[in-house]
């Protein structure tokens, strides 16, 4: 028994390497069917879209390794674009703006945040009924309708469309700033390894004398915060805030998580991981765009791969601990 | 008994403290838990292991977690080295210096799926950490330096408890509360479920650690251990504290007697309404 142990931490630390492989092997069969796909323009485009999704990831994986589960990240990255470009056109400081869209987030994070780690009400049907406040939010502010932000803005729009040295878009490189400290928060940071004592084994961690409700409240600000700085990067890129902007977000990343290796149980999980996963689910749904496959097929592909990840993540943690 | 450990087990217990200290470590008084346990007062010498004994549900260790703040309790005063100290909660019985440890390792005791160092200094972070970045060579000294004094058998310190026996993972949850440099310790049934070698070696540490001064109350169900260790007892029965033998009364028909009295009792009394 203590053999396949070994063996199956051994596939589960090499999940990186796996996801990383799969993606070489996707891209050079794509690019050999379609040579469109690794031209610049494709490539810049999908990175991209994958960005601000990355960063929403940022905010998830570290709340999943705390055993936390955020449904509302696309809701709320939706609302902190509307905000935005409301705010801009009402006359306010396009920075203002972003500040005070920023901080309103920040307090639904705590509320969802309050609500599950001070008074125990579940994550997951929680931040799902925020969730649905908040897209309904959106929709009340626009009627549906997209939203534009009002010219004169260049300082901000560099965000989202500007290049360093010419090549390099500034939205990849902010997310790359925030992927590298993150990784190294989760790593080495003292506030962060908390987060894995309460997702590991709550009970065990209240008995450490960790406050497991400061913790999650402090996760939830975290995916709120993530999420509003998602959404903002994307109305500096477009210019326009749209109803549905964050839609399928909070499915997408949580899928991706799975699958780079954050444990739906907690206690386990890295950034690197989850990106490298919504690198590859983002590859897909491409593949399906440039292979002129109907986008209906895009939900059931990822539902797919959500399911096998959730199969494999149950397989390893059931040989891994005897009870829960 | 020798060929199943395969050492020696020259005296099964340790030696006990003749000596009686008069320096007061702990003074408990008054107590209170409504409906669960009432006006329970003690005190514990240095150098004395006190046990704390009952039938299961007696609430002995309902008392043990209202004393160090991790359940709420309804009245009492707790003094520390003569000073009195105010346990709101869990955290702050720990900066007194006071700690338990769980009857239920795998429950609540050990992060079953983090390792031997993140499992050591789990109740240290913040004195582990500079700048609230944590320092890995302190961690890692600190574990190796328990891995000798607790003779903790593992392969590498990275491993999962999850794969260590029974024995070694109770260790470690000593080690982790040992790391807090502590003034007390609670032990909530510590030899529960361990070989019988490694049963041995807590039971010398804590007569050790209890010999450089620092108070050790112990929950036990085994007769044969807590007659063994502990210097005094302390007898819960229905969440009162009725008995208090030490020295040379401890032993098991006293115990069991002062448990279980008033079932006789009782039983008496009903045969007597029939």
């Amino acid at each position: 028994m203590r053999k396949s142990n070994q063996i199956l931490s051994k596939i589960k630390s090499m999940k990186e390497l796996t996801i990383l492989s799969i993606i070489i092997v996707f891209v050079i069969v794509i690019s050999v069917k379609s040579p469109v796909f690794l031209s610049a323009d494709n490539i810049v485009t999908t990175a991209m879209g994958l960005s601000t999704t990355s960063i929403v990831g940022i905010g998830v994986t570290i709340a999943l390794i705390g055993g936390c589960f955020d449904l509302s990240v696309g809701s709320v990255m939706g609302l902190a674009s509307v905000l935005t470009v409301l705010f801009a056109q009402k006359g306010m400081n396009i920075w203002l703006a972003v500040l005070l869209s920023f901080l309103i987030c920040g307090a639904i994070g705590t509320l969802s945040g309050v609500l599950v780690g001070k008074f125990n009400l579940n994550g997951f049907i929680t931040t799902f009924a925020i969730s649905q406040m908040a897209r309904g939010l959106v929709f009340v502010l626009t009627e549906g309708f997209s939203i534009t932000l009002p010219a004169g803005n260049e300082s901000f729009r560099v965000l989202g469309t500007g290049d360093l040295f010419g090549i390099l878009p500034v939205m990849i490189v902010i997310f790359l700033a925030m992927a590298v400290i993150a990784d190294f928060c989760v790593r080495k940071t003292a506030l962060i390894r908390k987060v894995f004592y309460v997702g590991s084994s709550e009970k065990a961690a209240i008995l450490s004398g960790i406050n497991s409700g400061n913790v999650k409240i402090f996760l939830y600000i975290g995916t709120a915060s993530m999420s509003a700085i998602a959404g903002i990067l994307s109305v500096s890129r477009f210019g326009v805030a749209t109803a549905n902007n964050g839609n399928g977000v909070d499915m997408m990343v949580l899928s991706a998580a799975v699958i780079g290796g954050t444990s739906l149980g907690g206690g386990k999980g890295t950034i690197l991981g989850t990106t490298l996963g919504i690198v590859m689910l983002s590859i897909m749904n491409n593949a399906l765009v440039l292979f002129n496959i109907s986008v209906n097929w895009q939900n059931f592909v990822s539902g797919a791969i959500l399911l096998i990840a959730i199969i494999i993540d149950y397989i390893s943690n059931r040989q891994q601990t005897k009870r829960r | 008994m020798q060929e199943m450990v395969g050492r020696e087990l020259s005296s099964f217990y340790p030696e006990k403290n003749s000596k009686t200290e008069k320096t007061e470590l702990l003074r408990v008084e008054g107590l209170t838990r409504k409906f669960v346990f009432e006006d329970i007062s003690f005190s514990l010498k240095k150098g004395e292991i006190l046990g704390l004994c009952g039938l299961v549900g007696s609430g002995r260790t309902e008392i043990a977690r209202g004393l160090c703040g991790i359940d709420k309790t309804d009245g009492g005063t707790v003094w520390l080295d003569g000073e009195k100290i105010n346990i709101k909660n869990y955290a702050s019985a720990i900066r007194n210096g006071l700690c338990y440890l769980t009857e239920n390792r795998k429950l609540d005791g050990l992060f079953l799926e983090m390792n031997i160092v993140d499992n050591i200094c789990a109740l240290q972070l913040d004195h582990f950490s500079q700048k609230g970045i944590m320092q890995a060579k302190e961690m890692n000294r600190v574990t190796d330096e328990f891995k000798k004094s607790l003779n903790i058998k593992y392969n590498d310190k990275k491993q999962l408890v999850n794969s260590l026996s029974g024995g070694n993972q109770q260790k470690i949850m000593i080690a982790k509360l040992l790391a807090l440099n502590p003034r007390i310790i609670i032990l909530d049934e510590p030899t529960r479920g361990i070989d019988v070698g490694s049963k041995s070696e807590i039971h010398n540490v804590l007569r050790e650690l209890s010999g450089h001064g620092i108070g050790i109350i112990m929950i036990s169900s085994e007769m044969p251990e807590i007659v063994g260790v502990c210097d005094r007892v302390i007898i819960i029965r229905e969440g009162r504290l009725v008995h208090d033998i030490s020295g040379h009364e401890v032993t098991q028909k006293n115990i069991i007697a002062a448990i279980s009295k008033e079932t006789k009792e009782a039983k008496e009394r009903e045969y007597a309404q029939v």
